[in-house]
Order: structure tokens, then C-alpha cells, then sequence
């Protein structure tokens, strides 16, 4: 059971505090139950009005246990579920924060977000409801024992009709699940076409067909939701009047019934009658319950595999003590790296390499190559992000190992082509904040965004000028060697001249050593070097004459 | 209130019937009640009337029949009002004009659209039950009167006491309601930032240190509020409970001391009230939720009247058509004033002269915010003219031929939409679709299906190839490219400089293309720059 394995993450015996809790509950609702009837009963009989002071007084003691306890296990069991969340989610966010890159990439990233963040909210918003139903279990029972002293027979037919009334209950919540997941997607349907407008107005403002079939296709899907949802309602409301039904029949089986076969019951009638009425409210909790219980579970279930998932895609040595590298180096080398990406079944794999590539500090790198000639792989090669079939990183003569890769990339800040612009400056510390401004007016954003603490004022800007606050954030971050990936494709005309005239020849000049993905044929001669990569090989060009590809 | 009058308003149809089966449902409830302690008692004396045990089979016959089809008839009318509502905001959407549009947000019409909607219909069929079960509570009420006033009058004190508690403590409960699920958006956010920001976070050990401080804070801070918002429902929820119980105990030890005689109906009335005590429960449920309807109701009205009067305008923009496809298009001293919240100028563009010829390719040029986006706005007629003239063949546009200029163009913005369906085509020409994908190196990963793409779930450069063949397949007199091949490899650059302008050049279109794309301003037969707002027609030599 999944959502006990989850509970017990956060160690020591919960269950057993729990069930006290519950057992505590459902025992003081079932004295209640007596007390009450007992009373009536007594006033009935005696045939006179009084009040027995004793039993008000238990009456009133059962219910403040009743409160005392009932609030305890809500209050228990939803923080030891919390905190079992908390546990599971932060170790899964460890593992995370050290996986491989490649299979991140491949491992799906909605599966990571739904399996972490949807699950995580499915079990914790639910708990209420499981902490309820293991209370209405327990309150069911006692209330049936409850029944026994008073009349085995009518405990034992009761118990039957609940078992048959039950299991016919949960067969129609099956087919109400079936109703709830044809609605979920035909309202997916209907939110993306109000997507479609929203996203899409200036284009159906242009074109009146496409607005018109914009509107037909919505009203179709909206009579689509409306009968799957009606159908849905008639389900559910199905499910629910055939339970009041069945507790109607429950009735009338111990008023009509009983005391034909059991005539010693006639002047108990009252006492069962109160009893079944008091299943009312725990039967349906628990009906309710049971669908919740198994998305719960299910989910609970999804975590704890993701777990044993993420296990596999932890960079190897990772999670260990990295050992720095030295700061100074006269060049960093890919010696024969072979890369091979996974093909689909039946083609022939795409092979990126032998690759041979040497940099040495302080130069002006160009990497040039058509779409999908593996230039983006070759930096994530380079960066040590990609693992290669064969080859091997080096500086200068130091072969980098698994446990090096992390120094290794310490000496590089890199702004990628499909970059992330943090709206904090995570890493950094203290934040230096006049050479941060006098970044940001070398490129002319000061007037834009302002950096206050260690966090930009906004990042919510064109993709151009996100690239010019990474490229900011790199710089910040004071590494040896900068790596761009195809910065100034976003960039305007003179912003990219400035680019290559002015910012790139004064890094060089602090030293920086720069490789550079860009397609800009126009200032190929800002490079000290240029090389293009083409069907998985690399090639030296000259850095200055505008070779085409 | 709202919800009263749309009710009345909008689905009037059932309402008689309904109410009929309501009150047929509530009357078989309390015949059960009276059967139910009338049998219980003569089980007593050891008869068992057959008059009371046919009358038991029809009640709960008749109380279950009947409380299905209100239930049933009721949810399905309520989805027949949230249908209407959709579909009226949609359309009068659809209709309006985009200054309208991004004035109210886009934020808040998908809000009203989906969330809005989606409480309504959530929430509406609880509202029928809490309605269901107040008008049986109703009937059982004039039963247990019967039976004893002042048991009446007691009970139904307690009961809507606990309405009230209960009512009164939604709003604090969903304070923190909110505070919990803030706090869940923020692990949300750091995960989000994790997973994209994850090359980033590899390259930089102390930054993934950060990042992971960081979330493991947020996740311990969401631990806590989720946690202190379980306890307080848990307090609300027993305390509920709990009262819900002393309604028997009002019977059994309070009522006796006051009224005489009681003993004699102490055991249907001790009955009544525990069949009192689940429709207590629902309605004290439903209560609070019929604020959030009405809430809800109020967000979509309010929207819908600010929609109604624009569209109203925006629909006198369809009563006529121009003459012939323009073969000229410009602008002439248009100007355009953005202001703040208070109505103060911020940024003016303009005043604006342009002119676009049919047969020509009218490249413009400017840096990030000079003012390009908003020409294209301007010319396009998305947004009007602050001052100034929009030209179609050198003669002013009227208002009525509003929509029918608009439907000129084919467009790609920068920030342009892709749909799946290509709505905008009558029938769309297989062959040429498939030449085109070719043409774009789109073949093997999409496909036309039932006038669909079969994916759009691709790069943004893939996309615009994507949005650049519909509007090919629409073949609009005039088209607009905003900086389409900003996301392009050199590859398909060439071809759109090269093949694609020139071809649609030589049909006679009206091509307006925004790029940076130096290299290929020869091909452009005019030239604009923009720069601060202003406009000025450039020599192509002279342009970087």
C-alpha cells in the first residue's frame, strides 16, 4: 500500500498514534449514538417527561472527546502526510539537480512536472479525506457491534444489505470515473480553443472565415462538454440517490422485517432505527472517500517510483565530492570524441565525430554549421554536459574524469541557444552591483531593468533582451572562458554590430577566452578562428574570408 | 440574487415541473419519516400492518424516482446556462476590437472563459442539491411542528445556527486556502526554474545550490501552510459534526424539561431530526458556495457588458466591401499616442507616411521598441488611428469596410499564433500542402489530417514555417512578415529571401516584410526605417 510506505518515510510508528486517534472518534460517536437512545427510550417508556443528568453529562463528555479527537487525526495525519511530501519531494529534487543532462532531455519533462507537483497536490489536498476515512471504517464497525448487542440477526442482515449496497456502489463510481475522464478531455478540447482565440486574436481579427469557424468549432465543443458533463451529472446523482434508496430499504428492512423473524427485538426497533440512521454520514464519507483514496494511492504509488527512476539518471559521481580544477590552463581539448544520438528503429544512427577540437586561452572561437549539424551537442560536448561514447575532455595535459566535471565546468559560463534567464542571480553571492550596472548599460538595458539584491526588476522582455541580461548574468559570473550559443540571433542590426565590433573584441581583451555558435557570416572576421562542423565533422576555416556555407 | 435572474432568464423552461417533482420528493421524505417511526412502534405491539408496508414500497419508490429527475433535470438545465454564458462570451469576443481586447487582458478573458465557467459548473449542481434538500427540510420542519412546536422551533434554531457557523468560517478558511496554494505555486516555480534552467544549473555547482535552498525552503514553508490549513479544517469540520449530534441531544435531555406531554412523541421526533441532520449538513455546505457562483456569475457579466458595447462598434466595421483588392495600401500623418494608466502621453509614434504597392517588396527596418510592431498594428487595422489616414488604393477607408480591408492580409507576427485547424481555408489543396511542407523540410515531421496539422509541437522557427504555408494556402492579396526569418538556418533564409518574396512578388501581392537580415535589403524594391516612433524611407545602400 502505497500511501503507507509513504507515511512511514517519516520514520517512527504515525499508524499506531492514528488509529488511536480514529478508534477515539468513531468510540465517542457510537456512545453518543447509545446514550441517546437510551434516553428516548427511557422517556418513552416511563411514560413521563425528565431529564437523566447523568447521560446529559455523557452525552456532553462524548462530544467534546468527539471534537477533542476527531480534530487531532485531521490535524495528525495531514502533517505527517506533509511532511512526508516534503521528504519525498526534496529527495527527488536532489536527485534531480544531479541527473545526467542527456537523459533529462529524454526523460520526458511534463512526466517529471506531473509526477512531482501533481501528485504531490493530489495526496496532500486529499488527506482530510483519508484521515476521515479510516475514522468511518472504524465508527462502521463499532456501530455494527453496537447493532449485534442490541440483535445479532438484525446486525448480521444489515451487514449483508451494506456489503451488497456497497459493492454495487463502487461498480457505479467505476463507470462515473469512465464519465469524468471523457469530460476532462473533451474540456481540454474546449480550453485550447479558447486558447486558439486568445493566443490567435489578431489573426482572426484578419480573417473573418478563420473567425467564424473559430466560433462554430467552440459552440460544437461546448454542446460536446455540456452532454458529457450532463451524462456525468445523471451518473453521479444515480450513484448517490441509489445509496439513500438503499439506507430507505435498510429501514424498512429492520421496521417491517426483523420483527417478524425476531419477535424479542419489537421494543428495540427505535434503538436500531437511530443506529442505521447514524451510518448515514460515514457509509457515504467513505463511499466518497474510495475514489479519492485510489487517486491518492496512485499517486503516492507514481512518486515513490519516480524515485527508483531518477536513481538511473543521476550523473555518475555527481552526488560526490568534485575536486576543483586549476584556474590557470593554456588550453582545454576534445580529443577523438565519438557521439552517437539514438536513432528511431531502423535508420541508420547519427554520429557526431571523431572530434578534435583545441582552444586556447585568450582566443576569439567561431563554430559555424547548418541547423541540425550537431553544433549544439558539439557545446554540450565541449561543456562536458554530453558524455561521449569515446574521447575525452582535457586540460592541457590533465585528462578531466566524472569526478572532475564539475571543476571542469566551473571554468565556464555559458549563455545557450535555448537559454534560461534566472530572475535571480543564483551562485553568485554578493552580488557586485556597480560592475552589474555597468554591465547592463554596456548593453543598453539599464533603462529597462535594474538589478536590486541579487535579482533582476524584470525579466519579462523580448527573447533580444533576455539574451543581453544572460549574457550579464555570465559575465557576473567571472569565469575564464564565455561560451555563446548563437547570442546575437536575436539581436538587432546595430545591436549586433555592437556585438561583434565592440563587446566581443573588449572581452577578449580582458582575457576572456570566447567560443562562439553563430550564423553572422558578415563578422566571421571578429574570430581569431573559425571552424565549421558539417555531416558530424569539424573543419578549420579561415577565420576571415566568407567561406558560405 | 444573479444567479436567481439568470436562472429566470435564461433556462425558464423547467422550472414549473421541477419544483412540482421537488416538493413530490419532499412530501415522500417525510411520509418515510412518519412510516418509519409509525412502524417502529406498532413492530412494538407485534402487528405488522400490510397497509404500512405497501405504503413504505411506494414512498421509496416515489421518493427515489422523483429526487433522481430533479436532480438529473436540474444539472442538466444548469449546463444548458453555462453553454449560453460560454457561448455568448466567446462570440462577443470574437467580435470586438484588439485595443478592447488588451485592455481588459488576456489574463482575465481566459479567466472568465475557463476558470469562471468551470466553478459555475462545479458548483451549480451542488447549489441544486443544497436547493433539493432546503425544501425538504422544509416539509420535515411542518412534520416535526406537528409533532411538537417547540421541538421544531429548537432544532431548526440549532440547525441553522450551524449554517451560520459554518458560513462564517469559509472565509477564513479559504485565506488560508489561498496562502497554501501560493505557497505550492512557489515549489512550482522553483521546480519550473530547475528543469528549464537545468544546463545552467549543471555548469554552475554553486548555483544548483542555490536553486535547491531555495526549494527546499518553499517546499517546507508549503509543508506548514498545508498542514495549519488541515488543522483549521479539521476544527471546523468536527465542531459541525458535533453540533449536528446535539440536535438529538436537544430532544432527548433539553426539550423534555419544557413541554408536557412530550414522552408521547419523543421517539418519531428523536427519528425526525436524525433524518433533520444530513440535509442540515448539505445545506450548510452549499450555503457559502452560492457566493462563489454569484462571484463567478458577477465576473462573467462584468465582462460581458464591457464586451458588449465594443463589439457592438467593432460589428458596424462588416456592413460593406471594398471595391476590388487594393493594389496600393498606406498610411498617411497617422499617429498613435501610448498613455499611462492617468492618461498621460508616454510614447507617440508617428505621424506616420507609408506607402506599399502591390508587385513591390517593402522592406522596414529599426532597432527593439522603435516602434515596428505598432506600424504593423496600425497598418493592418487592428488598432485605430489616433489622427491621420489609412489609404486603400489613395482613397480613405470607410468604417464599414473595416473588416473587409483586414480580410486583405495574411499575416505572421512576431508573437504569432499557429492553430492546429486550418480554419482559415475553405478546402485546403492536398498537393499543394504537401509540396509546401517539402518545400520547408516539414514533410516527416507533420502532416495535414482532417484539415488539422497533426503536430504543432515543434520549434518556433518550425512553427513559422508552419504559419508561412497557411498563409500561402490563404493567399491574401497583401502579406505582413514580421521578422520571420529571425529563427531560421541559412538554409530556409535563402529560399524565403531568394525564392519565396521574389515568387510572391511576381503574383502581384503586397509584400511588407520586417528583418534585420542586411544581406538581402537588395531585394527590396522600397525601404523604411523606423527609429523613436518616426518613419523615413531609406535608401537600400545606406541602411545598416
Amino acid at each position: 500500500m502505497h500511501l503507507l510506505r509513504l507515511l512511514h518515510l517519516i520514520g517512527g510508528k504515525p499508524l499506531r498514534k492514528l488509529i488511536l486517534f480514529a478508534s477515539a472518534s468513531a468510540l465517542s460517536t457510537t456512545l453518543v449514538l447509545s446514550v441517546v437512545t437510551f434516553a428516548a427510550q427511557q422517556i418513552d417508556k416511563t411514560r413521563e417527561e425528565f431529564v437523566n443528568l447523568p447521560l446529559a453529562v455523557l452525552f456532553l463528555l462524548s462530544l467534546i472527546v468527539y471534537v477533542v479527537f476527531e480534530t487531532r487525526l485531521v490535524e495528525r495525519f495531514a502533517s505527517d502526510i506533509e511532511e512526508a511530501i516534503d521528504l519525498l519531494r526534496m529527495k527527488l529534487i536532489r536527485r534531480l539537480r544531479h541527473a545526467d543532462l542527456w537523459k533529462i532531455e529524454h526523460f520526458g519533462q511534463s512526466r517529471l512536472f506531473t509526477n512531482i507537483t501533481q501528485s504531490c497536490k493530489v495526496v496532500s489536498s486529499n488527506s482530510q479525506y483519508l484521515a476521515l476515512t479510516m475514522r468511518s471504517v472504524i465508527q462502521i464497525g463499532m456501530i455494527l457491534i453496537y447493532i449485534a448487542t442490541v440483535s445479532l440477526l438484525s446486525c448480521i442482515l444489515l451487514t449483508a444489505l451494506l456489503a451488497v449496497a456497497t459493492t454495487v456502489y463502487y461498480r457505479l463510481g467505476l463507470t462515473l470515473e469512465k464519465c469524468q475522464e471523457a469530460l476532462g478531455r473533451d474540456e481540454g478540447k474546449l480550453f485550447e480553443c479558447v486558447a486558439d482565440l486568445l493566443d490567435g486574436f489578431k489573426e482572426q481579427r484578419l480573417n473573418s472565415r478563420r473567425s467564424r469557424a473559430l466560433g462554430e468549432e467552440f459552440n460544437e465543443l461546448s454542446l460536446h462538454t455540456v452532454s458529457s458533463r450532463s451524462e456525468m451529472h445523471r451518473q453521479s446523482w444515480q450513484q448517490f440517490v441509489f445509496g439513500e434508496t438503499m439506507f430507505n430499504l435498510m429501514l424498512g428492512l429492520v421496521v417491517f422485517v426483523i420483527p417478524v423473524y425476531s419477535p424479542s427485538v419489537r421494543t428495540e426497533l427505535v434503538k436500531i432505527s437511530a443506529a442505521v440512521l447514524f451510518m448515514v454520514p460515514p457509509v457515504f464519507g467513505l463511499m466518497q472517500s474510495l475514489t479519492v483514496l485510489r487517486a491518492a494511492k496512485a499517486a503516492a504509488g507514481r512518486m515513490m517510483e519516480l524515485d527508483s527512476e531518477l536513481e538511473d539518471i543521476v550523473e555518475p559521481c555527481s552526488e560526490e565530492a568534485q575536486q576543483s580544477l586549476p584556474l590557470e590552463f593554456s588550453e582545454i581539448r576534445m580529443e577523438n570524441m565519438v557521439f552517437a544520438y539514438p536513432a528511431p528503429e531502423g535508420e541508420k544512427p547519427f554520429t557526431l565525430g571523431p572530434l578534435n577540437l583545441s582552444v586556447k586561452r585568450g582566443e576569439v572561437l567561431f563554430i559555424t554549421g547548418g541547423n541540425g549539424s550537431g553544433k549544439s551537442s558539439l557545446i554540450k560536448l565541449l561543456t562536458s554536459l554530453y558524455h561521449p561514447e569515446q574521447g575525452m575532455l582535457y586540460q592541457d595535459k590533465k585528462a578531466i574524469t566524472h569526478s572532475e566535471f564539475a571543476g571542469y565546468r566551473a571554468l565556464m559560463a555559458p549563455v545557450f541557444s535555448d537559454f534560461h534567464l534566472f530572475e535571480h542571480l543564483y551562485g553568485l553571492g554578493e552580488v557586485d552591483t556597480p560592475a552589474a550596472r555597468e554591465l547592463l548599460g554596456w548593453m543598453e538595458m539599464e533603462r529597462v531593468v535594474g538589478i536590486t539584491g541579487n535579482q533582476f526588476t524584470r525579466t519579462e522582455l523580448s527573447t533580444g533582451q533576455r539574451k543581453r541580461l544572460a549574457l550579464v548574468a555570465a559575465l557576473l559570473e567571472k569565469k575564464p572562458i564565455l561560451i555563446l550559443d548563437e547570442w546575437a540571433a536575436d539581436q538587432d542590426a546595430y545591436f549586433r554590430k555592437k556585438f561583434y565590433r565592440e563587446i566581443l573584441p573588449e572581452l577578449k581583451r580582458r582575457g576572456l577566452t570566447i567560443i562562439a555558435v553563430t550564423h553572422d557570416d558578415r563578422y566571421f572576421d571578429a574570430a581569431d578562428r573559425r571552424i565549421h562542423l558539417e555531416y558530424g565533422r569539424l573543419r578549420e576555416l579561415h577565420a576571415n574570408r566568407e567561406d558560405q556555407v | 440574487m444573479r444567479l436567481y435572474k439568470a436562472v429566470l432568464r435564461e433556462i425558464p423552461e423547467n422550472l414549473k415541473p421541477l419544483l412540482l417533482m421537488n416538493i413530490l420528493s419532499a412530501v415522500a421524505t417525510m411520509s418515510l419519516v412518519a412510516l418509519v417511526s409509525t412502524a417502529a412502534r406498532e413492530g412494538g405491539t407485534g402487528q405488522i400492518s400490510g397497509r404500512l408496508m405497501l405504503m413504505f414500497a411506494i414512498t421509496v419508490t416515489l421518493y427515489h424516482v422523483t429526487h433522481i429527475y430533479t436532480l438529473v433535470t436540474a444539472s442538466k438545465d444548469t449546463e444548458r446556462l453555462i453553454h449560453k454564458l460560454r457561448i455568448g462570451l466567446f462570440d462577443l469576443i470574437r467580435r470586438t476590437d484588439l485595443v478592447t481586447i488588451e485592455k481588459i487582458g488576456h489574463a482575465t478573458l481566459q479567466g472568465v472563459l475557463t476558470q469562471d465557467t468551470q466553478i459555475l459548473a462545479e458548483v451549480l449542481p451542488m447549489v441544486v442539491i443544497g436547493f433539493q434538500q432546503a425544501v425538504m427540510l422544509l416539509f420535515l420542519a411542518a412534520y416535526l411542528a406537528w409533532l411538537s412546536p417547540v421541538a421544531c422551533i429548537l432544532a431548526f434554531g440549532l440547525a441553522g445556527l450551524t449554517v451560520a457557523i459554518r458560513f462564517s468560517r469559509v472565509r477564513a478558511l479559504r485565506t488560508m486556502m489561498q496562502r497554501a496554494d501560493e505557497a505550492e505555486k512557489r515549489v512550482f516555480d522553483g521546480l519550473t526554474e530547475l528543469l528549464h534552467g537545468f544546463k545552467e544549473i549543471r555548469m554552475n555547482a554553486l548555483r544548483a545550490d542555490d536553486v535547491t535552498r531555495t526549494l527546499a525552503a518553499a517546499s517546507r514553508e508549503s509543508c506548514r501552510e498545508s498542514s495549519l490549513l488541515k488543522a483549521q479544517w479539521g476544527r471546523n469540520y468536527a465542531v459541525i459534526e458535533a453540533m449536528l449530534f446535539s440536535l438529538v441531544g436537544l430532544m432527548v435531555f433539553v426539550v423534555p424539561l419544557w413541554v408536557a406531554g412530550f414522552h408521547a412523541v419523543i421517539l418519531p421526533t428523536t427519528i425526525a431530526v436524525l433524518f433533520i441532520s444530513g440535509p442540515v449538513s448539505t445545506v450548510s455546505f452549499v450555503t457559502p458556495l452560492v457566493t462563489k457562483a454569484e462571484m463567478a456569475l458577477e465576473n462573467i457579466e462584468k465582462i460581458k457588458a464591457q464586451l458588449f458595447s465594443a463589439a457592438k462598434t467593432a460589428a458596424s466595421e462588416e456592413s460593406e466591401l471594398l471595391e476590388q483588392a487594393p493594389l496600393s495600401i498606406a498610411l498617411s500623418r497617422a499617429e498613435l499616442s501610448f498613455r499611462d494608466g492617468k492618461g498621460a502621453p508616454l510614447f507617440k509614434v508617428g505621424p506616420l507616411n507609408a506607402e506599399f504597392r502591390a508587385g513591390e517588396i517593402t522592406m522596414i527596418t529599426g532597432g527593439n521598441g522603435s516602434g515596428k510592431s505598432t506600424l504593423l498594428r496600425l497598418l493592418t487595422g487592428l488598432i485605430p488611428l489616433d489622427s491621420g489616414f489609412l489609404l486603400a488604393d489613395h482613397a480613405e477607408l470607410r468604417i464599414g469596410q473595416m473588416q473587409d480591408y483586414r480580410n486583405q492580409f495574411s499575416a505572421i507576427f512576431s508573437d504569432f499564433h499557429l492553430s492546429r485547424r486550418l480554419a482559415s481555408i475553405e478546402e485546403p489543396d492536398q498537393e499543394k500542402i504537401r509540396l509546401m511542407l517539402e518545400r520547408f523540410g516539414m514533410q516527416e515531421k507533420v502532416s495535414v489530417v482532417n484539415g488539422s496539422f497533426s503536430t504543432i509541437d515543434l520549434s518556433s522557427g518550425q512553427r513559422k514555417r508552419l504559419a508561412l504555408i497557411v498563409a500561402e494556402l490563404e493567399d491574401k492579396p497583401i502579406i505582413v512578415l514580421d521578422e520571420w526569418a529571425a529563427d531560421q538556418d541559412p538554409h530556409f533564409r535563402r529560399i524565403f529571401y531568394e525564392e519565396l518574396l521574389p515568387d510572391m512578388k511576381t503574383r502581384g501581392k503586397i509584400i511588407i516584410a520586417v528583418t534585420h537580415d542586411d544581406r538581402w535589403f537588395h531585394l527590396a524594391d522600397r525601404m523604411y526605417r523606423m527609429n523613436e516612433g518616426q518613419i523615413e524611407e531609406t535608401n537600400r545602400a545606406t541602411v545598416i
